[in-house]
């Protein structure tokens, strides 16, 4: 990994540690893990793609 | 270029090809707003009218060969799927929210990929038209659609 897309994953991973800290005591009811995938797609740096549509395989399967 | 921007920009760009009216509702567009959810098609949102109804047929034929739409649903519902794309692309002609078409385009976000522009429902049209239509997987999803939308609107108010 280039060290200038280490530094932005660092940096991602920094932001959704804080933002963590901040929202989890105002949010109680919202399990910790969910919090987190929240935070995580939406701090998520451009050059990140974000990946949400599922294809069909030839054997039926739906992936990633 | 990412399979999802691929898949999205063959769409708007038909879309826009025959200026067809629609926006983009349903779980892509929550995924669009960032909500970290998957989906296994694109549903747009347009108006049912016959001169649509002449643009989609023209959309189908711009996709190219091999895509197809039909209305798998009807008498029940007017929606129809187009199938043959590595997605399928359902249009709806109404939501279960009772939403006009023009409210929900008129609060519609605008978004650009590759010179495209094209429009995604608001949040809160999304999760309106989910929670009228309260089908089994609309109340699976429903809960992280409002808390994503919480943690939106905090991050928004700044630290």
């Amino acid at each position: 990994m280039p060290s200038n897309r280490r530094e932005e994953t660092e940096s991602w991973i920094a932001q959704v540690d804080d933002w963590q800290r901040k929202l989890q005591p105002r949010f109680p009811d919202i399990d910790a893990h969910d919090l987190r995938m929240i935070l995580r797609s939406l701090l998520q740096p451009n050059t990140v793609p974000r990946r949400w549509l599922l294809r069909k395989t030839e054997d039926g399967r739906y992936v990633l | 270029m990412s399979f999802e921007e691929a898949v999205l920009l063959e769409v708007v760009r038909a879309v826009d090809r025959v200026k067809l009216d629609a926006v983009v509702i349903g779980n892509a567009g929550a995924a669009l707003h960032g909500v970290p959810i998957t989906t296994q098609d694109i549903d747009l949102f347009v108006r049912d009218t016959s001169r649509n109804a002449a643009k989609i047929d023209q959309m189908v034929a711009v996709l190219g060969d091999g895509v197809v739409a039909s209305r798998p649903f009807e008498p029940t519902s007017r929606m129809i799927r187009i199938e043959g794309l590595p997605v399928d692309i359902d249009l709806v002609f109404e939501l279960s929210s009772h939403a006009k078409f023009e409210s929900v385009r008129a609060r519609s976000v605008l978004l650009t990929i590759e010179g495209v522009s094209f429009r995604v429902a608001t949040m809160q049209d999304i999760m309106d038209a989910k929670r009228a239509a309260n089908r089994p997987k609309d109340q699976a999803v429903l809960p992280l659609l409002e808390q994503f939308q919480r943690v939106r609107d905090a991050l928004d108010e700044g630290p």
